[in-house]
Protein backbone atom coordinates (compact mmCIF):
# COMPACT_ATOMS: atom_id res chain seq x y z
CA UNK A 1 0.00 0.00 0.00
CA UNK A 2 1.35 3.59 -0.74
CA UNK A 3 0.71 6.83 1.56
CA UNK A 4 -2.77 7.73 -1.06
CA UNK A 5 -4.16 4.31 0.30
CA UNK A 6 -3.38 4.37 3.76
CA UNK A 7 -5.11 8.24 3.73
CA UNK A 8 -8.24 6.63 2.19
CA UNK A 9 -7.88 4.98 5.59
CA UNK A 10 -7.09 7.87 7.83
CA UNK A 11 -11.09 8.94 8.93
CA UNK A 12 -12.20 5.40 9.65
CA UNK A 13 -8.94 4.86 12.23
CA UNK A 14 -9.84 8.06 14.06
CA UNK A 15 -13.21 6.64 13.84
CA UNK A 16 -12.39 3.57 15.14
CA UNK A 17 -14.17 1.87 12.46
CA UNK A 18 -11.15 -0.37 11.35
CA UNK A 19 -10.81 -3.89 12.07
CA UNK A 20 -7.57 -5.05 14.12
CA UNK A 21 -5.74 -5.93 11.16
CA UNK A 22 -5.93 -2.89 9.14
CA UNK A 23 -5.70 -0.84 12.45
CA UNK A 24 -1.85 -2.74 12.90
CA UNK A 25 -1.16 -1.98 9.63
CA UNK A 26 -1.84 1.40 9.05
CA UNK A 27 -0.37 2.27 12.54
CA UNK A 28 2.95 0.82 11.48
CA UNK A 29 3.05 2.97 8.35
CA UNK A 30 2.12 6.01 10.64
CA UNK A 31 5.25 5.43 12.90
CA UNK A 32 7.38 5.86 10.10
CA UNK A 33 5.73 8.04 7.50
CA UNK A 34 5.51 11.90 8.55
CA UNK A 35 3.49 12.83 6.40
CA UNK A 36 0.55 10.20 7.15
CA UNK A 37 1.05 11.17 10.43
CA UNK A 38 0.49 14.93 10.51
CA UNK A 39 -2.97 13.95 8.78
CA UNK A 40 -3.66 11.99 11.04
CA UNK A 41 -2.37 14.20 13.82
CA UNK A 42 -4.81 16.80 12.10
CA UNK A 43 -8.15 15.12 11.70
CA UNK A 44 -7.64 13.89 15.25
CA UNK A 45 -7.56 17.33 16.30
CA UNK A 46 -10.25 19.05 14.30
CA UNK A 47 -12.79 15.79 15.53
CA UNK A 48 -11.47 16.29 18.69
CA UNK A 49 -12.29 20.27 18.59
CA UNK A 50 -15.40 19.00 17.08
CA UNK A 51 -16.78 16.65 20.41
CA UNK A 52 -15.37 19.63 23.12
CA UNK A 53 -17.59 21.68 21.43
CA UNK A 54 -20.56 20.13 20.82
CA UNK A 55 -23.58 21.58 22.01
CA UNK A 56 -22.24 25.28 22.05
CA UNK A 57 -24.27 27.13 19.30
CA UNK A 58 -23.99 30.91 18.00
CA UNK A 59 -26.50 33.56 18.95
CA UNK A 60 -28.52 34.60 16.14
CA UNK A 61 -27.37 37.86 14.92
CA UNK A 62 -30.47 39.16 15.83
CA UNK A 63 -33.29 37.26 18.10
CA UNK A 64 -35.82 39.83 18.73
CA UNK A 65 -35.71 40.77 15.02
CA UNK A 66 -36.44 37.19 14.05
CA UNK A 67 -38.45 36.63 16.71
CA UNK A 68 -40.76 39.51 15.48
CA UNK A 69 -40.30 38.37 11.79
CA UNK A 70 -41.61 35.11 12.46
CA UNK A 71 -44.10 35.86 14.85
CA UNK A 72 -45.94 38.87 12.11
CA UNK A 73 -45.83 35.29 9.87
CA UNK A 74 -47.39 33.12 11.82
CA UNK A 75 -50.34 35.57 13.39
CA UNK A 76 -50.88 37.13 9.95
CA UNK A 77 -51.78 33.43 8.67
CA UNK A 78 -54.13 32.49 11.31
CA UNK A 79 -55.74 35.69 10.38
CA UNK A 80 -55.47 34.67 6.12
CA UNK A 81 -56.67 31.05 7.42
CA UNK A 82 -59.94 32.05 9.03
CA UNK A 83 -62.30 33.38 6.34
CA UNK A 84 -62.87 29.89 5.20
CA UNK A 85 -64.34 28.85 8.16
CA UNK A 86 -66.71 31.73 8.31
CA UNK A 87 -70.50 31.48 7.24
CA UNK A 88 -71.40 34.01 4.19
CA UNK A 89 -73.86 35.43 5.95
CA UNK A 90 -71.29 37.06 8.58
CA UNK A 91 -68.99 37.99 5.76
CA UNK A 92 -69.94 41.88 6.47
CA UNK A 93 -69.45 41.26 10.10
CA UNK A 94 -66.31 39.50 9.38
CA UNK A 95 -64.27 41.69 7.52
CA UNK A 96 -65.89 44.10 10.20
CA UNK A 97 -63.68 42.35 12.78
CA UNK A 98 -61.06 41.54 10.68
CA UNK A 99 -60.36 45.57 9.95
CA UNK A 100 -60.07 45.76 14.19
CA UNK A 101 -57.75 42.45 14.10
CA UNK A 102 -55.62 44.33 12.36
CA UNK A 103 -55.12 46.77 14.59
CA UNK A 104 -53.73 44.04 17.44
CA UNK A 105 -53.49 41.11 18.72
CA UNK A 106 -54.48 42.39 22.31
CA UNK A 107 -57.73 43.59 20.73
CA UNK A 108 -58.84 40.07 19.32
CA UNK A 109 -58.73 38.97 22.62
CA UNK A 110 -60.63 41.36 24.04
CA UNK A 111 -63.49 40.79 21.66
CA UNK A 112 -63.16 37.52 21.95
CA UNK A 113 -63.82 37.97 25.75
CA UNK A 114 -66.33 40.14 25.32
CA UNK A 115 -68.29 38.10 22.60
CA UNK A 116 -67.81 34.81 24.90
CA UNK A 117 -69.71 37.59 27.90
CA UNK A 118 -72.42 38.97 25.58
CA UNK A 119 -73.33 35.01 24.56
CA UNK A 120 -73.45 33.82 27.91
CA UNK A 121 -75.46 37.15 29.47
CA UNK A 122 -77.79 36.39 26.55
CA UNK A 123 -78.14 33.13 27.53
CA UNK A 124 -78.75 33.67 31.04
CA UNK A 125 -81.40 36.49 30.40
CA UNK A 126 -83.03 34.31 28.15
CA UNK A 127 -83.20 33.58 24.64
CA UNK A 128 -87.56 34.95 24.52
CA UNK A 129 -86.29 38.66 25.04
CA UNK A 130 -83.75 38.64 22.24
CA UNK A 131 -86.87 37.55 19.85
CA UNK A 132 -86.64 40.71 17.92
CA UNK A 133 -82.92 40.81 17.67
CA UNK A 134 -82.30 37.15 16.43
CA UNK A 135 -80.24 38.64 13.52
CA UNK A 136 -77.76 40.27 15.91
CA UNK A 137 -77.58 37.69 17.81
CA UNK A 138 -76.89 35.19 14.76
CA UNK A 139 -74.24 37.66 13.80
CA UNK A 140 -72.56 37.74 17.34
CA UNK A 141 -72.75 33.92 17.31
CA UNK A 142 -71.21 33.79 14.05
CA UNK A 143 -68.24 35.90 14.62
CA UNK A 144 -67.74 34.09 18.09
CA UNK A 145 -67.16 30.75 16.22
CA UNK A 146 -64.70 32.38 14.21
CA UNK A 147 -63.02 34.20 17.33
CA UNK A 148 -63.23 30.48 18.84
CA UNK A 149 -62.34 28.65 15.90
CA UNK A 150 -58.76 30.91 16.07
CA UNK A 151 -58.77 30.73 19.88
CA UNK A 152 -59.16 26.77 19.86
CA UNK A 153 -55.73 26.90 17.61
CA UNK A 154 -54.36 28.64 19.66
CA UNK A 155 -55.01 26.68 22.55
CA UNK A 156 -54.52 23.34 21.14
CA UNK A 157 -50.80 24.97 19.95
CA UNK A 158 -50.49 26.18 23.38
CA UNK A 159 -51.25 22.85 24.61
CA UNK A 160 -48.96 20.90 22.53
CA UNK A 161 -46.12 23.40 23.31
CA UNK A 162 -46.71 23.18 27.29
CA UNK A 163 -46.76 19.05 26.72
CA UNK A 164 -43.42 18.82 24.87
CA UNK A 165 -41.58 21.93 26.68
CA UNK B 1 -48.07 32.72 21.49
CA UNK B 2 -46.23 33.22 25.08
CA UNK B 3 -45.47 29.54 25.69
CA UNK B 4 -44.41 29.72 21.56
CA UNK B 5 -41.92 32.49 22.45
CA UNK B 6 -40.54 30.92 25.57
CA UNK B 7 -39.75 27.66 22.87
CA UNK B 8 -38.19 29.93 20.36
CA UNK B 9 -35.94 31.40 23.11
CA UNK B 10 -34.76 28.32 24.12
CA UNK B 11 -34.34 26.65 20.36
CA UNK B 12 -33.19 29.37 18.09
CA UNK B 13 -29.38 29.44 18.98
CA UNK B 14 -29.25 25.50 18.04
CA UNK B 15 -31.75 25.88 15.51
CA UNK B 16 -29.81 28.74 13.94
CA UNK B 17 -26.01 27.22 14.22
CA UNK B 18 -27.32 24.34 12.40
CA UNK B 19 -28.71 25.99 9.43
CA UNK B 20 -25.58 28.30 9.51
CA UNK B 21 -23.09 25.15 10.00
CA UNK B 22 -24.90 23.48 6.89
CA UNK B 23 -25.03 26.46 4.70
CA UNK B 24 -22.48 28.81 5.75
CA UNK B 25 -23.95 31.87 5.09
CA UNK B 26 -25.72 34.22 7.57
CA UNK B 27 -28.89 35.82 5.87
CA UNK B 28 -29.48 32.48 4.32
CA UNK B 29 -29.16 30.61 8.11
CA UNK B 30 -31.35 33.49 9.41
CA UNK B 31 -34.54 32.70 6.61
CA UNK B 32 -34.18 29.09 7.10
CA UNK B 33 -34.39 29.42 11.03
CA UNK B 34 -37.44 31.48 10.54
CA UNK B 35 -39.05 28.85 7.97
CA UNK B 36 -38.39 26.12 10.87
CA UNK B 37 -40.05 27.93 13.10
CA UNK B 38 -43.09 28.36 11.22
CA UNK B 39 -43.01 24.93 10.20
CA UNK B 40 -42.67 24.01 13.86
CA UNK B 41 -45.94 26.19 14.99
CA UNK B 42 -47.50 24.73 11.94
CA UNK B 43 -46.36 20.70 12.83
CA UNK B 44 -46.04 20.88 16.27
CA UNK B 45 -49.71 19.57 17.31
CA UNK B 46 -49.14 16.12 15.17
CA UNK B 47 -45.62 15.76 16.95
CA UNK B 48 -46.26 12.30 18.60
CA UNK B 49 -43.33 11.90 21.20
CA UNK B 50 -41.69 9.18 19.44
CA UNK B 51 -38.53 10.86 19.74
CA UNK B 52 -36.89 13.74 21.98
CA UNK B 53 -38.27 16.81 21.24
CA UNK B 54 -34.93 18.08 20.32
CA UNK B 55 -34.43 15.31 17.99
CA UNK B 56 -37.82 16.11 16.14
CA UNK B 57 -36.55 19.66 15.60
CA UNK B 58 -33.29 19.00 14.79
CA UNK B 59 -34.84 16.40 12.48
CA UNK B 60 -37.43 19.27 10.79
CA UNK B 61 -33.98 21.49 10.86
CA UNK B 62 -32.33 19.51 8.50
CA UNK B 63 -35.30 18.81 6.28
CA UNK B 64 -35.44 22.42 5.85
CA UNK B 65 -32.19 23.11 4.68
CA UNK B 66 -32.01 20.10 2.41
CA UNK B 67 -35.25 21.31 0.83
CA UNK B 68 -33.52 24.81 0.17
CA UNK B 69 -30.58 23.09 -1.31
CA UNK B 70 -33.06 21.03 -3.80
CA UNK B 71 -34.38 24.37 -4.81
CA UNK B 72 -31.28 25.97 -5.67
CA UNK B 73 -30.26 22.86 -7.31
CA UNK B 74 -27.73 22.33 -5.04
CA UNK B 75 -26.84 18.49 -5.92
CA UNK B 76 -25.48 16.92 -2.35
CA UNK B 77 -24.13 13.40 -4.32
CA UNK B 78 -21.69 15.76 -5.61
CA UNK B 79 -18.65 16.50 -4.19
CA UNK B 80 -18.80 19.98 -5.55
CA UNK B 81 -20.58 22.15 -7.71
CA UNK B 82 -18.20 21.91 -10.43
CA UNK B 83 -17.63 17.74 -9.85
CA UNK B 84 -14.85 16.08 -8.12
CA UNK B 85 -12.13 17.95 -6.30
CA UNK B 86 -9.28 15.52 -5.88
CA UNK B 87 -8.14 15.18 -2.29
CA UNK B 88 -4.40 16.88 -1.65
CA UNK B 89 -2.22 13.39 -0.81
CA UNK B 90 -0.19 14.39 1.24
CA UNK B 91 3.71 12.80 0.09
CA UNK B 92 6.32 14.72 1.30
CA UNK B 93 6.16 17.15 4.62
CA UNK B 94 7.93 21.15 4.39
CA UNK B 95 5.86 21.60 7.70
CA UNK B 96 6.43 18.88 10.10
CA UNK B 97 4.43 20.81 13.04
CA UNK B 98 1.45 19.43 14.86
CA UNK B 99 -1.78 20.57 13.84
CA UNK B 100 -1.87 23.95 15.24
CA UNK B 101 -4.55 25.01 17.40
CA UNK B 102 -7.82 24.46 15.73
CA UNK B 103 -10.15 27.63 17.27
CA UNK B 104 -14.00 28.29 16.39
CA UNK B 105 -12.78 31.63 14.10
CA UNK B 106 -10.38 29.49 11.63
CA UNK B 107 -13.32 26.16 11.50
CA UNK B 108 -16.15 28.10 11.17
CA UNK B 109 -14.92 30.29 8.04
CA UNK B 110 -13.12 26.99 6.66
CA UNK B 111 -16.49 25.14 6.93
CA UNK B 112 -18.05 27.95 4.97
CA UNK B 113 -15.83 27.58 2.63
CA UNK B 114 -16.60 23.73 2.13
CA UNK B 115 -18.62 22.73 -1.06
CA UNK B 116 -22.79 21.87 0.24
CA UNK B 117 -21.93 18.19 0.19
CA UNK B 118 -19.01 18.20 2.15
CA UNK B 119 -19.98 20.97 4.74
CA UNK B 120 -23.20 18.70 4.94
CA UNK B 121 -21.94 15.51 6.06
CA UNK B 122 -18.90 17.07 8.30
CA UNK B 123 -21.76 19.13 10.37
CA UNK B 124 -23.69 16.34 11.11
CA UNK B 125 -21.03 13.73 11.46
CA UNK B 126 -18.46 15.80 13.90
CA UNK B 127 -20.27 18.52 14.76
CA UNK B 128 -23.66 16.92 15.31
CA UNK B 129 -22.26 13.64 16.50
CA UNK B 130 -24.68 11.49 14.07
CA UNK B 131 -23.66 8.35 12.98
CA UNK B 132 -23.14 7.87 9.01
CA UNK B 133 -26.30 5.07 8.93
CA UNK B 134 -28.58 8.18 10.08
CA UNK B 135 -26.66 11.03 7.99
CA UNK B 136 -27.53 8.36 5.03
CA UNK B 137 -30.87 7.85 6.12
CA UNK B 138 -31.35 11.60 5.90
CA UNK B 139 -29.54 12.18 3.21
CA UNK B 140 -31.17 9.63 1.08
CA UNK B 141 -27.19 8.36 0.15
CA UNK B 142 -25.45 5.23 0.89
CA UNK B 143 -23.69 4.87 4.13
CA UNK B 144 -20.43 4.62 2.09
CA UNK B 145 -20.82 8.18 0.03
CA UNK B 146 -21.52 9.58 3.58
CA UNK B 147 -18.46 8.02 4.40
CA UNK B 148 -16.36 9.08 2.03
CA UNK B 149 -17.94 12.71 2.01
CA UNK B 150 -16.49 12.91 5.29
CA UNK B 151 -13.33 11.70 4.73
CA UNK B 152 -12.98 14.31 1.52
CA UNK B 153 -14.38 16.81 3.95
CA UNK B 154 -11.96 16.67 6.62
CA UNK B 155 -9.05 16.39 4.33
CA UNK B 156 -10.14 19.13 2.44
CA UNK B 157 -10.86 21.53 5.83
CA UNK B 158 -7.49 20.25 7.29
CA UNK B 159 -5.54 22.27 4.21
CA UNK B 160 -8.33 25.07 4.34
CA UNK B 161 -7.29 25.40 8.15
CA UNK B 162 -3.38 24.69 7.05
CA UNK B 163 -3.88 27.73 4.60
CA UNK B 164 -5.29 30.31 7.03
CA UNK B 165 -2.08 29.37 9.86
CA UNK B 166 0.19 30.03 7.06
CA UNK B 167 -1.71 33.66 6.05
CA UNK B 168 -1.35 34.84 10.11
ZN1 LIG C 1 2.56 7.61 4.27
Amino acid sequence: MNCEQYQELLSDLVDGFLPTEDRNRIESHLSECVACAEVRDDFGAIVAYCQEHRGEYDAVPNERALWLRISNTIEAEAIGASPANVPSGANRWFRLMNRSWQLSFGQLAASVAAIVLVVSIASVIGVKQLSGGSGVQTAGLNLGTVNVALEDRYRQQQQAIAYWK
Amino acid sequence: MKSFEELYQRHNRRVYSLCLRMTGNVTEAEDLAQEVFIQLFRKIGSFRGESAFTTWLHRLTVNQVLMHFRKRGVRLEQTTEEGEVPVQIVKGTENPNAMPVVDRIALDKAIAQLPPGYRTVFTLHDIEGHEHEEIARMLGCSVGTSKSQLHKARMKLRGLLRQQIKAR
